[in-house]
């Protein structure tokens, strides 16, 4: 398991933990003391990443789950989950 | 719309969670009035946010020799340590539409009572986003919000009094057990009710937290009902005590 993490805004902690095999992600988990609500987003975020490939355009997945739950992070943004996901990954 | 406070009130950490939950269920589906209810736990708990790695964030070992308490919340934010003497919890459980649409508003507007609290015992603090209060530029209150089913639910501590040596036995800060370094750095960063006033007493500060939170409402006060003891022990049980709640991360 690959991990790394970043403080964000108002200071919350981002870590990301990820599993890669040939190319795809097999397991991810997105953790911190942010806020999101509703809270199951991240978990749907979670499953959705599974099984994507590294290098398709992991914001945009992410935003479009946010965006199709109507939810609101605090604290956290589909950009910073890409980039630590990337960051994670080197 | 009338509001039902609860008083303080004590019980463990499963408990509480559950309750939270429960009422929450009640006020969605009107059985039940908007509530604030305050609490302390016994015994004392690790309170863990809802997104974060209970491995990461505490050393269970240390906790179990302690007898202390962990518990996954329902809510965002971070790890904190529970003194069953140390602090007063409150909870306040509404429809969402009773506060501002926007978050970083309504946490504004809910800890304005706290800081209302706070200002009644002649202690100055400021509210600091995210869901902060400070005092002298030290934390004194964390507070933790969520909605679901258009109910807002808020959490949050007020620090009475900090064992220190207790706290940083059973939090890690980031992977890593605290250092006299990191635990200075920590004390330089959160103060206590006793801390900034050894005079003011627990009771007070109840009492300061009560009139603030109710201060402009019509409340009454009052308990639980059988219905949402009922549901509280069944989540306690089902849920915030169990290996696959606190552990999931």
């Amino acid at each position: 398991m690959k991990e790394s993490e970043r403080k964000v805004e108002g200071g919350k902690l981002l870590r990301i933990k990820v599993d890669v095999q040939e190319n795809l992600i097999k397991n991810v988990s997105i953790e911190g003391d942010f806020f999101a609500h509703p809270e199951n987003t991240i978990e749907q975020i979670e499953q959705e990443l599974t099984n994507k490939e590294i290098d398709s355009d992991l914001e945009k997945i992410v935003q479009e789950i946010i965006d199709k739950n109507n939810a609101e992070l605090v604290g956290v943004t589909a950009k910073d989950i890409n980039e630590v996901i990337l960051e994670a990954l080197k | 719309m009338k509001w039902r406070v609860i008083e303080l009130h004590e019980n463990d950490a499963f408990f509480h969670m559950a309750m939270d939950e429960a009422v929450s269920e009640a006020v969605a589906q009107n059985k039940s009035p908007p509530t604030i209810r305050f609490w302390t736990w016994k015994p004392s708990a690790v309170s863990i946010g809802y997104f974060q790695s209970l491995k990461d964030e505490v050393d269970d070992s240390k906790t179990k020799e302690l007898g202390v308490d962990i518990v996954r919340r329902r809510t965002g934010g971070g790890a904190v340590y529970h003194d069953n003497l140390g602090e007063i919890t409150y909870s306040i459980i509404a429809p969402e539409n009773m506060f501002p649409k926007n978050i970083i508003e309504s946490y504004k507007e809910i800890c304005g009572y706290l800081i209302n609290a706070f200002d009644s015992l002649g202690i100055k603090s400021e509210f600091r986003p995210i869901n902060d209060i400070i005092v002298n530029g030290k934390k004194i209150s964390g507070n933790a919000q969520t909605r679901r089913n258009k109910i807002l639910l808020q959490h949050g501590t007020i620090l009475y009094t900090v064992d220190w040596e207790k706290m940083f036995s059973m939090l890690k800060v980031g992977k890593e057990k605290m250092s006299d370094k990191v635990m200075q750095h920590v004390k330089d960063l959160v103060t206590s009710v006793k801390d900034v006033n050894p005079d003011i007493t627990q009771k007070q500060l109840f009492e300061a937290l009560k009139n603030s939170f109710t201060q402009g409402k019509e409340f009454e006060t009052g308990s639980w009902t059988e219905e949402e003891l009922t549901r509280a022990k069944q989540l306690a049980e089902e849920k915030y005590s169990t290996k696959e709640w606190n552990y999931k991360k």
